[in-house]
């Protein structure tokens, strides 16, 4: 699924690891989402938006 | 549901396989110097030893040796976990029905394959039951 996680990540001036520490997941998770490997569950699809100040639908573009 | 954070790998998920491979070298080179075997006891301390040190220095490096130290810590490792666990256990069928052939074919009687096939029916079905009614 595509999603803004890396524009909205970079927009933050996080790394990978800290947004990861942020979320309470790896970095390799952030970077699996990141590039479309692995589509999170719900409650962290939610998790990431609300971190971000935004609802699931903006973030994640199922197309 | 629930959207709190995964809680991060603690001491005993992080240091639990590691210590594990540790007493199992001691185990096994207790056994085999027991036997008499010095060279397989010292055989398999080390192995068990060098399988322990890589776990521990590889962690940080590898994704990979990072969950199979244990840190299972988020629920994409999670499924990448039950994955493996599956496909592993998928080989281990196919071994042990080919392992049940093999033994009839030689005119026995399938043990011990027969009795770990069931429990593998057993168990899975038991599994199925419980986690289909939970949802």
């Amino acid at each position: 699924m595509r999603n803004d996680v890396r524009e909205l990540r970079t927009g933050k001036g996080l790394s990978q690891a800290e947004l990861g520490r942020e979320l309470g997941v790896s970095r390799q998770t952030v970077n699996a989402i990141e590039q479309g490997r692995y589509d999170p569950s719900l409650p962290l699809a939610i998790r990431i938006a609300r971190y971000f100040g935004a609802t699931v639908e903006e973030v994640f573009h199922d197309d | 549901m629930t959207t709190e954070k995964t809680r991060p790998a603690g001491g005993a998920q992080h240091w639990g396989t590691p210590a594990l491979g540790v007493v199992a070298g001691v185990v096994y080179f207790a056994i085999f110097i027991a036997w008499g075997k010095v060279g397989m006891a010292l055989f398999g301390v080390a192995v068990m030893w060098i399988y322990a040190a890589v776990l521990v220095l590889g962690s940080r490096r590898s994704e990979t040796v990072a969950m199979m130290r244990g840190e299972v810590t988020d629920e994409r490792r999670t499924q990448i976990s039950l994955r493996a666990s599956s496909f592993a256990l998928n080989v281990l069928v196919v071994a042990m029905v080919g392992g049940l052939l093999v033994e009839l074919g030689r005119g026995h009687d399938g043990r011990p394959w027969t009795w770990l096939a069931a429990l593998f029916a057993v168990s899975y079905g038991g599994a199925t039951a419980y986690y289909a009614h939970r949802g």
